[in-house]
């Protein structure tokens, strides 16, 4: 019996992954760790950790704390910075790396978030603003809260970049829609959510908080029917291809948010728990495909229909 | 990696000696080395567990009771299989005690992996610090791999009265020729590896402490296992958990 060809293919603003799956911003370093578990070019792409203008040291320990099914983490960025990337760890990684590369930058200033997309060029294959970190104490985050704020250094950074542009959005908003519609008006090619949600722990041992920044970014199966509803909401704001992420576990999980109206899924935190879990979702969605007899993945989205 | 429980020994009501059979080769297992394992249960992430022993083919961890991981651990029967990731992380450096006396310093739970080590190494004294007489584990099996084995217990129940540390100083002033000594290794509780990493620095013998922190991915992609070190934050679980002593001082200046 010849097995029905079925499309995984993705276009992801312009940018066509082979497939769907990609890994969230921060687990998964600069490609080299997991590349020792599994072949990473079977992912439609990957994104590496957030880059800042200087190198940053990030926080002081406890840097994670498990919580009931999720944990809590506090890295602040530390990064070694885009000089370094660009000498040291992405000649690495385009040594073993053929498919879609996501430079993930953050800065405390919309000129330091210039100064890196213009550095990077085009390098990589896709730049993902983070403008929704909660784990350090500069602008970061506040870009990322208020929709002129998201249109703005949306704007001013797709003016700049040389390579489609992703806007990584933060689930601790009033609004996912109003931010969603921000990031598009702004000139977004695609959209990600959601980051960390605001989160804290309380050391009552030594009766204080347990991360010395007092609180902490949330993320693994916890916030996932959340993130869900987020990415629901923002498919019906925008037309932007959507890469939904939170908490996503299982080929079942990713297929949520596949049919919930994103274009491609990342999965983060639970790869701490199964390093190979990126190629097993993306074998069990073209499994899901196959035995249910759909022969392209952009035809299960639900919300094209409301 | 499922592995098979084919072992398992209370040593007391907190602490736990598991067997598990391997399928890999168990060749480049090396001590200062650790595992990551699934402990089930309502845990998420895994759990680091040093390795303490390898005997044909068969891995030896032993484990303290401390919270949910470790206790849903406990509770896995022999024939269970578990799920286990390693090893990851940076060994201990026998060169340094090649022709030479290497001194081991640990403390409570922190023996575990100075068990394997004293297997690697050639002339070995252990100097190992308990709570009490009833908490003392063990100590026949470093006394069959080690030349001379000192047993500290905080309250003098048996052995030394004091903390393997003093135990450490008083050895030292009787040894009259320091230039024998190749190396001291310690884990264990942070006050015991800061007087160790500090005895060695200055009395200059090279000294190796086991650093832990808690971890994420345990693999060097997340940076949630950072220690502080005289060259920034680096990773327990990828340029550790074992450091120079000099690169890990200041982590324990207040
Ligand atoms: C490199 C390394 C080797 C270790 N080797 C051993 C060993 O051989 N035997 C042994 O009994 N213990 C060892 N530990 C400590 C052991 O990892 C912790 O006791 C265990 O993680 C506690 O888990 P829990 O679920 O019982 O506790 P909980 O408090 O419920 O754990 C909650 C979270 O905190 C983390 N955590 C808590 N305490 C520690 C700790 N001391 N170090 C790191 N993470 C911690 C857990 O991993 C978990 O993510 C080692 C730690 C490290 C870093
Ligand atoms: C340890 C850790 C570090 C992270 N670092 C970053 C980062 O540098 N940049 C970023 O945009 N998101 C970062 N995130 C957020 C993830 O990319 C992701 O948005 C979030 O964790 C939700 O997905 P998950 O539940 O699958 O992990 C980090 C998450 C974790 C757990
Ligand atoms: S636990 Fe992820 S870098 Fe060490």
């Amino acid at each position: 019996m010849t097995q029905k060809k079925i499309n995984m293919k993705v276009d992801i603003g312009g940018v066509v992954w082979k497939n769907p799956v990609s890994t969230a911003s921060g687990v998964f370093g600069f490609g080299e760790e997991y590349s020792s578990f599994f072949d990473i070019n079977a992912l439609g792409a990957i994104c590496l950790k957030s880059l800042t203008l200087k190198k940053q040291v990030g926080n002081d320990s406890p840097r994670i704390a498990e919580t009931s099914s999720g944990i809590l983490n506090s890295i602040g960025l530390q990064n070694p910075g885009i000089d370094f990337f660009i000498k040291h760890e992405l000649p690495k990684l385009k040594k073993i790396c053929k498919t879609n590369i996501i430079a993930s930058i953050a800065g405390s200033s919309i000129e330091e978030y210039a100064i890196i997309a213009e550095m990077l060029g085009s390098n990589v294959n896709m730049i993902e603003l983070n403008i929704s970190c909660p784990n350090v104490k500069e602008e970061c985050i506040t870009f990322g809260i208020n929709s002129k704020s998201v249109e703005n250094i949306t704007k001013k950074i797709k003016k700049v970049s040389k390579v489609p542009l992703i806007v990584k959005l933060s689930p601790n908003v009033e609004n996912i829609c109003d931010i969603s519609k921000a990031a598009e008006s702004g000139g977004a090619d695609a959209l990600s959510l959601v980051n960390t949600f605001l989160g804290m722990k309380i050391d009552i041992k030594n009766q204080k908080p347990y991360f010395k920044n007092t609180f902490a970014g949330l993320s693994g199966p916890a916030i996932k029917p959340i993130a869900l509803r987020m990415v629901w909401q923002a498919r019906l704001a925008t037309k932007l291809p959507i890469i939904g992420l939170g908490g996503i576990t299982c080929t079942n999980d990713a297929l949520e948010f596949l049919m919930a109206g994103a274009n491609a899924v990342a999965i983060g935190t639970y790869g701490f728990f199964d390093p190979l879990i990126w190629p097993k979702i993306k074998d069990g969605i073209e499994k899901y495909l196959i035995e249910n007899n759909i022969n392209d993945i952009k035809n299960i989205s639900l919300t094209n229909s409301y | 990696m499922l592995y098979e429980l084919s072992k398992k020994k209370a040593i007391n009501d907190k602490i736990f000696d598991f067997e598990v059979e391997s399928f890999n080769s168990t060749e480049n297992v090396k001590a200062g080395q650790f595992f990551y394992i699934d402990c089930g249960g309502k845990s998420f992430l895994r759990r680091p567990i040093s390795i303490c022993d390898v005997l044909d083919g068969k891995l030896r961890f032993i484990f303290e009771i401390r919270g949910i991981g470790t206790y849903e651990l406990s509770k896995k029967k022999c024939g269970e299989k578990i799920d286990i990731l390693g090893p990851f992380g940076k060994p201990f450096n026998t060169e340094f005690g090649k022709n030479k006396i290497s001194i081991l310093i640990g403390g409570g739970i922190g023996i575990i992996p100075l068990f394997k080590l004293s297997k690697e190494l050639e002339k070995v004294v252990a100097i190992l610090g308990f709570k009490t007489k009833e908490s003392i584990f063990l100590k026949e099996e470093f006394v069959s791999t080690c030349d001379k084995v000192i047993i500290t217990t905080d309250d003098g129940s048996f052995g030394k009265h004091g903390n393997a540390f003093e135990a450490l100083e008083d050895t030292l002033e009787r040894e009259e020729n320091k230039k024998n000594i190749g190396a001291l290794y310690t884990c264990g509780p942070k006050k015991l590896i800061y007087g160790v990493a500090k005895f060695g620095i200055t009395n200059n013998i090279k000294t190796q402490v086991s650093m832990e922190e808690h971890m994420g991915c345990g693999i060097g992609a997340c940076m949630a296992c950072v220690c502080d070190t005289t060259e920034g934050k680096m990773r327990v679980c990828k340029e550790g958990p074992v450091f120079d002593s000099k690169k890990i001082l200041n982590n324990f200046e207040e």
